[in-house]
């Protein structure tokens, strides 16, 4: 009798879940646009000043935190960029790019982090950077600002360092996507490469 | 009794993050505006720029949660609106100049093109640790800041500047200079405001 009443109001959620859920899931899919990379030959500039970059938020000796952003974006970016593109060489300075029909290159606005009371309450990351995008001769043909957000949890003692090195991934990795769906959308960018471009 | 302490401080270590913060802040959204919604408006060209500034600190407080003015600085909505329909504009914040509206031009900059252009004294934009030490509010100030874009055709670009002034007595008239280049010829339009 129990087992047989576990089976209905399983088979119920499994339909619940069915007719409710899956329709709404597949036409969030069907709704995003296909995303195509530019046909450019383009070159990413992480330099090592950019990814030694570390953010201090809170006071000193009270309840300070440190985020190391530039360590992360290094790590992080690349990948994601990569998918922006026909072909994408990571460099570490922009003289090192000379044959790239585009140059990207990443600046730390800044980070901003809020604080909670509780190591169980979900806390935000923001990181802005700025994006600057220049053409095989110099000249500077796109910027744009990209907000990155993340949240998690604030973390005790034992695991807070744990949470600040995914919130930090996450809000990264959150800049990237958005930085790739941009430089897909900008008419400037599919102008570099010159008529043959997308 | 000394499991029992041992189990009440790891109940503390677990609940509580390893620092002590207060309970953060609440902020309403500012309304966004166009151009022509604006007190202050200029237009160079194909660009349009619109200014309101959140000069009652009532407004200050529900927006940003602390009184700006007292600590120095005059939040100022900007919108600046790309009216072309063929090209593309470069807004570079870290271009963007201001001065006393009676201390006219007193230098020259480059911009990220290479082209000079006039350029009044620069004033501190970059202000949210000066206003507060609060986290919430920092990250809020940072959020709300206008930043740097491309305005492809018909695309604008909105956001604050927090413009420093005196922090008691009546303030002057404020000049706002915002240079922007366009993608294609290289020229720069220069819009001024007087706030």
């Amino acid at each position: 009798m129990v087992n047989s009443g576990y089976r209905f109001f399983s088979f119920i959620a499994v339909v619940l879940f069915a007719f409710c859920c899956l329709p709404a899931r597949l036409g969030a899919q069907a709704v995003q646009p296909a995303s195509q990379p530019v046909s450019l030959n383009a070159a990413l500039v992480l330099a090592p000043e950019f990814c030694a970059t570390k953010t201090k938020k809170g006071t000193w000796g009270i309840n300070q935190e440190t985020f190391p952003v530039g360590k992360t974006a290094c790590e992080e970016l690349e990948p994601i960029i990569k998918t922006a593109f026909t072909s994408l060489r990571r460099v570490d300075d922009p003289a090192k790019a000379a044959d790239a029909q585009l140059v990207l290159t990443p600046k730390f606005v800044d980070v901003g982090a809020t604080q909670k009371m509780f190591a169980f309450s979900d806390r935000e990351l923001t990181v802005l950077i700025e994006w600057t995008a220049r053409d095989k001769s110099g000249k500077t043909v796109w910027i744009e600002t990209i907000q990155g957000t993340a949240k998690r949890h604030m973390g005790n003692a034992f695991t807070h360092g744990s949470n600040v090195k995914h919130i930090v991934e996450d809000a990264v990795k959150d800049v990237g996507e958005q930085a790739v769906a941009k430089i897909e959308a900008s008419p400037e960018i599919a102008k570099a490469g010159g008529p043959a471009a997308k | 009794m000394r499991n029992r302490l041992v189990a009440m401080i790891a109940g503390i270590a677990m609940f509580t993050p390893p620092a002590p913060v207060s309970a953060g802040p609440k902020f309403a959204p500012y309304p966004e505006r166009k151009v022509t919604d604006c007190a202050v408006r200029a237009d160079k060209g194909d660009i349009s720029v619109g200014a309101q500034a959140v000069e009652d600190t009532k407004d200050q407080k529900v927006y940003f949660a602390t009184e700006m003015t007292e600590k120095g600085y005059l939040p100022v909505y900007v919108v600046i609106e790309n009216r072309s329909v063929a090209d593309s504009y470069l807004f570079d914040k870290s271009n963007v100049a201001m001065a006393d509206a009676s201390a006219g031009a007193v230098s020259e900059a480059r911009s990220k093109t290479g082209e000079k252009f006039a350029m009044f004294g620069v004033g501190g934009i970059f202000a949210m640790r000066a206003i507060t030490s609060a986290t919430a509010v920092q990250e809020n100030l940072l959020k709300n800041e206008i930043q740097s874009k491309t305005l492809s055709p018909g695309v604008s670009v909105k956001g604050f500047l927090y413009i420093p002034i005196p922090k008691q007595g009546a303030r002057g008239g404020i000049h706002v200079q915002i240079p922007l280049v366009n993608s294609r010829t290289n020229e720069i339009q220069v819009v001024n405001l007087t706030i």
